[in-house]
């Protein structure tokens, strides 16, 4: 287990360090140049210069990458080119937004995936097993931002029409302030991607739980007479989970890194918007702060599921 | 087939090999692959063909003896030793010149379901050898197939059809036409009816003895059942992990067992007459085979041999002649049996449960 | 030896032959159990007629008399500036430049379908070879590939193209080739399963033990027995490649304006659902129902090619 472990976050590691690498190399080796686009189009060379000079820009790649990662290791970031401020502290004040969605999105889509997994699972090329088809091959071929479109036009702009103003059109606002309007701001960015994302779980959901549905032990649970909804929920539905739990786990990672398309569409200001301006603004330590983020948390949730799996299959040996 | 053909042991080796040695490392780690271990599965094996004969090569299921024949047609590289085919040395042989040595040692295997490509019609897995060697194309290599299809048993019409449309013995059939297509001088049948019905058994191995005396050939003939090897063979070698333990003439080896694994092996086949089968004494072996990661020291058997003394736990016995044995019998044991020995007996003398046999009623049996 | 040649050769051998006994192959199965498929017939109708209009889409701006980048500022717009829904002159209304909507999703299908089947078929190509290598290559090769493929699998996506884009500058080609970066690492993944297990069959051993080359054995043996693998993830991946493409030029990083193209459209449809409903509905349902129709066939090929193997989707 223990061997395990280290193996893992050493390749974990090395994952990190390629994606600083790549990083570095695409904004280097490109033919373009931040300083320039900071200082302005009106810059006389002198002023690119010293911009330069200021941010370290002319000192040769590697030094740069080197002292990158020296202070990488010490927990700091640099600063944004743009903003006055450490791009950690960037980093924190987007993170909630994105935790916000994030978090909220998987409840809803765990419930709907789960939910109509087992319905499907239940009875096997019924109605429902059909209706459930229909659904997920909707929303399999649904692109988020299209989803989010049609949602606000619907949910948002024909309701308003209608009189009815529960939900909000965009932007965000803190659960600290108000938890109300905190919901109300992220309740249609979180059907969008929960819409989307359900879509896997019924999948695996309804699969394994036809397997398991059909293993020796479930027929004597209801040999012994229990309920229907005893047997389901209590011995067919957990050890149907452990693949959800997998893929749970790179799924909500990917969506701490930043949804950025739900974002987009919906004008939350989240790591996901914070990357793409940073990008479209050449910030480069920005950039680079959310690429390791991000990276971070699929590394981590890698591992995290591997443990967890082993924790709810006993089958499984990590070796 | 069988022993009329060529007197054993005189004709010319078309086939030696000499200290052959195959081992797989088993290895571990991610970037670094270390080996922790290896596999002996061929430790060190020096046998004849000769031509005309079919060598019949029998041992319990992972002795080595399908690693052995990888090793002979060179579809694995050697550790070390040396394979000769018709004097030419070829265990070194790139792959470039061994493909032309694959006209003349061919091989038939195992599992019919799994030997033939399921997407591949069969006249193009039968004529794939001809396709290969440029020997023949178009109209030409259909003719040349389904001849071979006639000569195995095969309904030439069926050229077009899939594998999965054939049962068990006529897709071995389409094994041997694949192996027959480039007229070979040897061919190693690894296992080729073990896989079958008992009924389609005795059909394949009448076409295997019916294509041998029409078509010249040298067979090693794998199994892992004596009975089998029994008719087909003119000499039979044993195999005990990795070694051979004993060779002898089918004749021979039937009628005056040394070693104790081959009596072992002797009394393991069934015997049509309840009668005489209960007279028999069973041999019956305590344990598994050990790993082949770690033998045993000494002579490999000695752990579950009913006759195991000190010595065998020290010294490796030789491949040898044993006294009062004929020319060409030779016997790995330090203490081979004797002609009116009784292992069932000894190895109730051995008094440490390990090696029990379960003798009933008549002392010798019927040998 | 030269081994493309007894390849070519064989294959020939077997046209030659094909007929003369019915022989039902496992590809004439699949066949006839998609053509019982009433799904994926439909499905399969939907994308001829889409392919149709995208070869067409001159043709629609022949009829309505509207280029795809002419802008009717006078009929095109109401009074107020606000695009004019649909009508006699305009069938799917026009957007805020007062283009027909209609002409510009017609043009839109080709750059969607244009790169869908270009970026899928390169991607599964990739794939395959890759996957082929580690798998049959074994050990050095086979860590080294796998090991790539984890950290391209771990990799931000959306990030590093947008990233990408940024420093390079969008066109056509960069989005398809970063949809191929992206998307030939589960394809490589799947055929090197595949290949670790087949090779291990003893008729891959027959064909050495006859003689074949590796090439040979990868082309003759084993590629055959990946290609239902092989169609079925390509059909799969066409639909993922118009959305990763529609995505990236929704986000302002695809094509270049004035290109007519589904996601750029609906970029600007953001700011005018409220007041153009037809500006998201069109493009949308264009979008939608052709990555459904690829979906769909895809699940029924897949049903038809492996009926034992589980179904994405399963239908009654």
């Amino acid at each position: 287990m223990l061997r395990f472990l280290v193996r893992r976050v050493l390749f974990g590691i090395l994952v990190l360090w390629v994606v600083t690498v790549v990083v570095f190399a695409i904004f280097f080796l490109a033919p373009h140049d931040p300083a320039r686009l900071i200082a302005g189009r009106m810059a006389t060379p002198a002023t690119v210069a010293a911009v330069r000079h200021n941010l370290g820009l002319d000192r040769p790649v590697y030094v740069q990458y080197g002292s990158f990662v020296w202070n990488l290791l010490h927990g700091n970031l640099g600063y944004s080119y743009y903003r006055a401020q450490p791009v950690t502290q960037l980093l924190l004040s987007r993170l909630p937004v994105t935790a916000s969605l994030a978090l909220g999105a998987a409840v809803l889509w765990l419930l709907i995936g789960v939910g109509i997994g087992v319905l499907a699972a239940v009875r096997p090329r019924s109605l429902e097993d059909r209706a459930a088809t229909v659904f997920a091959l909707t929303f399999y071929s649904m692109p988020p931002f299209l989803l989010g479109l049609v949602l606000l036009y619907l949910l948002f702009f024909r309701l308003h029409l209608a009189g009815v103003t529960f939900f909000a059109g965009g932007g965000y606002t803190p659960l600290t302030q108000d938890p109300l309007g905190w919901a109300q701001h992220l309740l249609l960015p979180w059907i969008t991607l929960a819409l989307v994302t359900s879509v896997t779980y019924i999948r695996l959901t309804r699969g394994s739980m036809l397997d398991v549905l059909g293993e020796d032990y479930i027929r004597t649970a209801r040999s012994k007479g229990l309920g229907e909804l005893r047997v389901i929920v209590v011995h067919a539905l957990r050890s149907a989970l452990a693949p959800v739990v997998t893929q749970f786990g790179v799924d909500l990672a990917t969506l701490l890194g930043g949804a950025i398309v739900t974002e987009q569409v919906f004008g939350l200001p989240g790591l996901g918007q914070l990357s793409v301006q940073s990008v479209t603004n050449q910030d480069l330590p920005v950039i680079i702060g959310t690429v390791i983020l991000f990276a971070f948390f699929i590394v981590v949730a890698n591992i995290l599921v591997d443990v967890l799996y082993a924790v709810l299959d006993p089958r499984v040996r990590l070796s | 087939m069988g022993s009329g053909v060529t007197p054993a042991g005189t004709g010319p080796a078309l086939l030696r090999l000499e200290e052959v040695v195959k081992h797989f490392p088993i290895r571990r780690g991610i970037v670094f692959r270390r080996e922790v271990g290896r596999v002996r599965a061929v430790d060190g094996v020096s046998l004849e063909v000769h031509q005309g004969e079919t060598l019949g090569l029998v041992g319990e299921t992972g002795c080595g003896k399908s690693t052995l024949a990888r090793c002979m047609t060179r579809l694995y590289d050697l550790t070390s030793g040396r394979v000769v085919f018709d004097g030419h040395d070829i265990s070194r042989l790139p792959q470039r010149q061994l493909r032309r040595l694959r006209t003349d040692l061919q091989m038939i295997f195992q599992d019919p379901y799994s030997s033939l490509n399921p997407r591949r019609r069969v006249g193009s897995i039968i004529g794939d050898p001809l396709a290969i060697h440029g020997v023949a194309d178009g109209a030409e290599r259909q003719r040349r197939v389904q001849e071979l299809m006639v000569q195995v048993g095969l309904n030439p019409e069926h050229y077009n059809r899939f594998p999965a449309e054939f049962s068990g013995g006529q897709r071995q059939r389409i094994g041997i036409a694949r192996a027959l297509a480039l007229h070979p001088r040897l061919v190693v049948c690894d296992e080729p009816v073990s896989a079958l019905d008992v009924s389609i058994q005795a059909q394949i191995l009448n076409l295997l003895a019916d294509l041998q005396e029409r078509l010249g050939l040298t067979y090693v003939f794998i199994a892992h059942d004596l009975s089998v090897v029994r008719h087909v063979s003119t000499r039979i070698a044993v195999m005990y992990l990795g070694k051979i333990v004993e060779v002898a003439t089918a004749g021979d080896l039937f009628a005056r067992p040394r070693h104790p694994y081959t009596c072992a092996l002797l009394s393991a086949i069934p015997v049509p007459d309840p009668d005489l089968a209960d007279r028999r004494s069973r041999v019956l072996l305590a344990g598994d085979v050990p790993s082949p990661v770690d033998p045993p020291a000494g002579c490999r058997f000695h752990p579950r041999c009913p006759k195991a003394r000190e010595r065998c736990r020290l010294e490796e016995p030789r491949l040898e002649r044993r006294n009062g044995d004929p020319e060409g019998h030779v016997t790995a044991c330090h203490y081979p049996v004797g002609p009116d020995e009784d292992l069932a007996r000894a190895a109730g003398a051995r008094g440490d449960g390990i090696g029990d046999a379960v003798g009933t009623g008549g002392q010798h049996g019927d040998r | 030896m030269a081994t493309g040649e007894p390849v070519l050769a064989m294959e020939r051998a077997d046209l030659e032959l094909g007929g003369e006994v019915a022989a039902r192959g496992p590809w004439r199965l699949a066949w006839e159990r998609l053509r019982r498929d009433r799904a994926a017939i439909a499905a399969t109708a939907f994308i001829v007629f889409i392919s149709l209009v995208a070869i067409g889409a001159p043709l629609v701006a022949h009829l309505t008399g509207h280029p795809p980048d002419a802008q009717y500022r006078d009929t095109g717009l109401s009074i107020n500036g606000i695009p004019v829904g649909p009508n006699r002159t305009f069938l799917f209304g026009t957007d805020e430049l007062g283009r027909d909507v209609l002409v510009r999703v017609a043009y839109g299908a080709r750059i969607s379908l244009l790169v869908g089947a270009v970026a899928s078929g390169l991607a599964v190509l990739v794939g395959i070879a890759v996957g082929m290598c580690a798998g049959y290559f074994g050990a050095a090769v086979d860590n080294l590939l796998s090991r790539f493929m984890d950290v391209i699998l771990s990799f931000p996506l959306l990030l590093f193209a947008i990233a990408l884009v940024t420093v390079v500058g969008p066109s056509l080609p960069l989005s398809v080739a970063i949809i191929v970066f992206f998307s030939w690492a589960p394809v490589g993944r799947v055929v090197r399963g595949q290949v670790l297990s087949l090779r291990e069959k003893e008729f891959v051993e027959a064909a050495r033990s006859v003689g074949a080359s590796d090439l040979r054995i990868l082309a003759v043996d084993i590629l055959p027995n990946l290609a239902a693998q092989i169609i079925v993830y390509a059909t799969l991946l066409v639909p993922l490649s118009i959305v990763f493409e529609a995505t990236l030029s929704f986000l302002g990083l695809g094509v270049v304006p004035p290109t007519a193209e589904w996601g750029s459209m609906l970029a600007e449809a953001v700011s005018y659902y409220q007041v153009a409903w037809w500006y998201v509905a069109f493009p949308g349902a264009a979008l939608l129902f052709t990555t459904l129709a690829f979906n769909i066939l895809g699940d029924s090929v897949r049903d038809a090619v492996d009926p034992r193997g589980e179904r994405m989707f399963v239908r009654g």
